[in-house]
């Protein structure tokens, strides 16, 4: 049986991604800086790859009380074409708990009442990363690399509320709905600003 | 390849899938993998691996879906790679 790429065999447990920051890190945006506590360490190695080579087609559906616990790396379209859908129809909350990365050609989404933890989060060009989660799902990181890809969040997306959160903004498109609530923002402080200045003349 | 109960574990890889057509189903008991856990190897192949429950674990290596073939895994119920306690 011969095998279409080098299969690793059994090694050592090694931990990549997913531990904490020696010291809290920070996440600073339009001078705005958040502090928080660090995720804790993944002890163990497992990796999920959904369209590995070039020609491979892969997809990864979770539903219902689906549990996914991915220790180290998750590669969603390394060279291939990988779609990972995740939702939950039920009360019952589909779990993820891994890094993922987006690769060549990935789509990840996380919808319904999912709940996805991770380390780091790559999304690199042609990746695609739909944040389309209810009330009750969520998704956590420590750290979002932003590499060319595109970050669509229907709802709204909150930074760094009790751990440890850096956005590190390459390339590509973030958070669609988030800047125009920014630029809403800015519009009406500008306003307001505006007012007051009008209101010392007089 | 179905199993709904009791425990299975592989020392090596598996591949759902080679390079034709290959489906496993897990709705109970635990599937251990210590190798990789490959659905759609060769170009040609296609796997499908469903969980509906049980525990399907690769604590170890990894798991490829599509490696240069057509992959799917259909999770509904049941833990995914969960790690050795």
């Amino acid at each position: 049986m011969s095998l279409a790429r080098s299969i690793p065999g059994p090694r050592a447990l090694h931990a990549v991604g997913g531990g904490p920051s020696p010291s809290p890190a920070s996440c600073t945006s339009r001078g705005r800086q958040w502090n928080v506590q660090p995720l804790r360490r993944f002890r163990h190695l497992a990796n999920l790859s959904v369209g590995e080579n070039n020609t491979g087609v892969g997809v990864y559906s979770m539903s219902n009380g689906a549990n996914l616990n991915v220790i180290s790396l998750a590669k969603i379209g390394a060279t291939g074409l990988g779609t990972f859908n995740q939702t939950a129809g039920d009360p019952v909350s589909a779990r993820s708990r891994w890094p993922p990365t987006t690769g060549s050609s990935g789509t990840v989404t996380l919808s319904g009442t999912g709940t996805m933890t991770a380390s780091t989060i790559t999304i690199n060009p042609a990746g695609r990363f739909n944040l389309n989660t209810s009330s009750t799902g969520a998704l956590s990181y420590t750290t979002l690399n932003l590499n060319g890809g595109v970050l669509a969040a229907l709802g709204t997306e909150t930074i760094g509320v009790t751990n440890n959160a850096n956005v590190n903004h390459i390339s590509g498109i973030p958070h669609r709905r988030q800047h125009a609530r920014h630029r809403r923002r800015r519009r009406l402080l500008l306003h307001l600003r505006d007012d007051q200045r009008l209101a010392q003349r007089l | 390849m179905f199993q709904s109960t009791n425990t299975l574990t592989i020392s090596g890889n598996e591949i759902i899938g080679d390079n034709g057509n290959g489906f496993s189903t897990l709705a109970g008991g635990t599937h251990t993998v210590n190798g990789t856990l490959i659905a759609g190897n060769l170009a040609g192949g296609t796997g499908l691996v469903t969980v509906t429950g049980g525990t399907l674990s690769v604590p170890i290596a990894e798991i490829d879906v599509g490696s240069s073939g057509s992959g799917t895994v259909q999770q509904s119920g049941g833990q995914g790679f969960r790690p050795p306690s």
